[in-house]
């Protein structure tokens, strides 16, 4: 299994490479000149926060659904062992910046009689 | 992936619990939740979810307990900590009876323990880095405020008593220049707090002691007021901690003794006793009560309020059982606190969110889940954001208790 933790050094270049998508953010809103002498910082910063919103979510989508793909098509009952299909079901999540729609692995186990989620 | 059963990540999750740990009201977390994070949720849904997971909490907590109990829990510091101190302490909340529908069932007032378990800044001298009795327990007004504030422990003289003996107060010089700070300073805190009596509280706090390395520091200190069940707990797991009295505790006796045997010159007997328990002279203050007790038999008739017969024979049954746990000058010259201040003043930071006019927790689970997430606020190495992120998860149903709550 992949490792659980992101190191310090990892997520700083992360945090890099995200600042360069907020120059080109800032690009896309305002154009190669930037904002006019009237656009107030309260603008600047929904802009932000709306390039923030858009990349976490993005981020999180998209790791969530390769972690998905990861559990195959069946995974043996946590209880019983019995090996049952995977299903997408879609369900959303709330993370700090918003909400995000993924398709979370389920099964079901017929000897058990109940759901399993891999991903608990 | 530990994704939670409700749809919450532990990020939003830590944000929830501290907005409902730090605000007075679940309904006022959920408007501040939805303002600052832009999530709606409803004041009962936080509620439920501080339920969930304050007891989610707790039962991590008795697991730590237990381990600790077959000698299995490590150490989590890799630092020996030089002087640490624990400090125990009992508040007041109002509970209801749990599972009787709406409104508040069988309300009643229940006593809740908390503990601050801290690393010290401080140094061991050779000599008392301050002999003299600090200048605010030599000022009449911040005294008697003390007084009253612990009087629902003490018996103390009537009103009138008081302020007549505080007249003499005005022909006296000032008593002592500006203190100097000889105090240790708290370093990082963690808080333990239950609605478990003291035998079974005694064990969570040892667990908690041994997790931050405290039976290996150099010095060790427990301080409690002159409660038998405080001291229980030192003797079955900190019997190698210096037992301290709080020294606030130990005036408060003094003070009402001095005023009970002398109204007239009050005040200048409680200088004498109190200066007299600062400099570890307590047999001497014993000795002066003694001797008025001989000089003024207790009359056979039943005491009445604010006798001073009563009075005296309170301050001596507190000072004479604690004697030996008021050596303030060693412990100043071992860098250790002579107060409780920082748990009475912790106590006051947990009532802040738990106890107000209305508010009634179901018990005890309602009351100890409440205070799973306050204790985890008030405490410095972030447990709240750690437990949520690595919660156990639960293939079935994801979080059992959770689960449930988010029906």
């Amino acid at each position: 299994m992949a490792k659980r933790t992101v190191s310090t050094e990892e997520l700083a270049t992360v945090r890099r490479l995200a600042r360069k998508f907020g120059m080109e953010v800032a690009r896309q809103a305002f154009g190669d000149s930037g904002p006019g002498k009237d656009v107030d910082l309260a603008t600047l910063e929904s802009v932000a926060q709306a390039a923030a919103e858009g990349v976490a979510l993005g981020t999180v989508e998209r790791m969530l659904s390769q972690q998905a793909e990861q559990f195959g098509e069946e995974q043996p009952c946590p209880a019983c062992g019995r090996a049952c299909d995977l299903v997408p079901r879609e369900r959303e999540l709330v993370i700090a910046h918003g909400r995000v729609e993924t398709a979370e692995p389920a099964a079901h186990c017929p000897d058990c009689r109940r759901d399993f989620f891999p991903s608990a | 992936m530990r994704i939670d059963a409700c749809g919450y990540s532990p990020r939003v999750l830590d944000n929830v619990l501290t907005v409902a740990g730090e605000l007075k009201s679940f309904d006022g977390a959920s408007r501040v939740v939805k303002r600052l994070l832009g999530v709606s949720i409803s004041g009962r849904h936080v509620g439920r979810l501080a339920r969930g997971i304050g007891l989610e909490m707790a039962a991590e907590r008795d697991a730590q307990a237990a381990r600790h109990a077959a000698g299995e829990l490590p150490s989590e510091v890799e630092n020996v900590p030089d002087a640490v101190a624990v400090e125990i302490d009992g508040g007041r909340l109002r509970t209801r009876t749990a599972g009787q529908g709406p409104g508040v069932h069988g309300p009643a007032w229940r006593e809740d323990k908390c503990a601050s378990l801290m690393r010290l800044q401080s140094q061991a001298v050779a000599e008392d880095p301050h002999p003299q009795l600090p200048r605010a327990l030599a000022q009449p007004e911040h005294v008697r405020r003390l007084v009253q504030e612990v009087k629902r422990l003490v018996a103390t003289p009537a009103e009138s008593t008081v302020k007549e003996a505080d007249q003499t107060v005005a022909e006296e010089p000032p008593p002592f220049p500006k203190s100097k700070d000889y105090r240790p300073r708290p370093l990082v805190r963690t808080v333990v707090a239950s609605m478990a009596g003291s035998d079974r509280f005694g064990e969570l706090v040892a667990a908690e002691a041994q997790r931050r390395g405290f039976y290996r520091a150099s010095r060790r200190a427990f301080v409690a007021d002159g409660q038998k069940c405080n001291w229980t707990i030192h003797q079955r797991h900190f019997r190698d901690f210096v037992p301290i009295v709080d020294f606030i505790h130990a005036i408060t006796y003094i003070y009402a003794a001095a005023m009970a045997v002398d109204p007239a010159h009050g005040w200048r007997l409680y200088l004498e006793w109190a200066t007299a328990c600062w400099q570890g002279r307590i047999a001497e203050v014993l000795a002066a009560l003694r001797a008025w007790t001989i000089e003024h038999p207790t009359p056979d008739a039943p005491p009445l309020a604010n006798d001073p017969h009563e009075i005296v024979r309170q301050a001596l049954g507190y000072l004479g059982n604690n004697a030996a746990r008021m050596d303030y000058p060693r412990y100043r010259r071992d860098g250790l606190p002579v107060t409780s201040t920082l748990v009475e003043s912790l106590i006051k930071e947990i009532n802040y969110r738990v106890k107000g006019t209305e508010k009634f927790w179901d018990d005890p689970d309602g009351a100890e889940a409440i205070l799973q997430i306050r204790a985890a606020l008030l405490s410095e190495d972030e447990p709240l954001y750690r437990f949520l992120a690595n919660r156990p998860g639960n293939p079935f149903t994801r979080r059992s208790t959770l689960a449930a709550t988010c029906q």
